[in-house]
């Protein structure tokens, strides 16, 4: 149960995240306010996708840190701050406007960027953020002792 | 105000995706069952708000707060990407096609939905 208050925490962040930058007015201005959307919510997705790699590579080797604890930041925070449900809307709000083009491209990047930005994140988390975590946990133990 | 509606529709929308989540997981691992499930009646369910033309408060709420949280990105990419690492390239590419064709039908189809209840 206690799992669940770390996960509605984490989504309550992640999702007032999401909704600030969705609406910060100087991330896309091109003429097209669709378009404008569209790529704010790449970009949101993007990101996301980048940091569950990361925490999901580094998580996967320890046991420091407690299972609520991952659960709330990537059940939660990063799964809240991602969206599925806006990026559908905004797709056929693109497709809608007679942007075929650009809804072909989008989706595709979409899937092709996300998927690269979870491989990044994967490699980042694997070979950077946990040897150093690492380093610095030895370094602080043998400090104490 | 409008935020405190994202803030609480996100921890109602989180908790009932990971909640389902895990009720709806698949035994056989060839597609993430749980993770299509939500993002499609998720995109359904955004399609049934929006036809409604309801205050900025309600959408808030639903859409950018629950609806916003429940369905997610980051899973469903970092599922495909667990496919592809194992080699499974056919169920990773079933997965993104099935989730894109159904999820865009389900969004257009709640929206004639609520459209045609109000009219």
């Amino acid at each position: 149960m206690k799992k669940y208050y770390f996960i509605a925490a984490g989504g309550a962040v992640g999702a007032l995240l999401r909704f600030e930058l969705k609406n910060a007015p100087t991330l896309f201005q091109s003429a097209d306010q669709l378009i404008n959307l569209a790529l704010t919510i790449l970009v949101i997705n993007l990101i996301g996708c980048l940091i569950l790699g990361m925490l999901n590579a580094v998580f996967s080797k320890t046991e420091r840190i407690s299972t609520d604890v991952k659960l709330g930041l990537t059940a939660g925070l990063v799964g809240a701050f991602t969206t599925y449900s806006t990026f559908c809307k905004e797709s056929l709000n693109i497709l809608d406007a007679g942007y075929l083009r650009f809804f072909c491209y989008y989706v595709a990047a979409s899937i092709i960027l996300g998927v690269g930005a979870v491989y990044l994140g994967h490699l980042i988390g694997h070979h950077i953020l946990h040897p150093v975590g690492l380093n610095l946990v030895t370094r602080f133990s043998i400090d104490t002792n | 105000m409008e935020t405190l509606c994202v803030i609480v529709g996100g921890a109602l929308g989180s908790t009932t995706r990971y909640y389902l989540g895990k009720r709806f997981a698949s035994r056989h691992q060839h597609i993430p069952v749980g993770t299509f499930i939500i993002n499609v009646s998720g995109a359904f369910l955004l399609g049934v708000v929006t036809g409604f033309d309801i205050s900025a408060l309600l959408y808030g709420l639903f859409a950018e707060g629950f609806l916003g949280a429940y369905t997610t990105f980051s899973t469903f990419m970092f599922e495909d990407f667990v496919l592809l690492q194992n080699n499974r390239i056919l169920s990773a590419i079933v997965y993104v096609l099935a989730t894109l064709v159904l999820s865009f039908l389900a969004f257009y189809g709640g929206f004639v939905v609520s459209a045609a209840f109000i009219s």
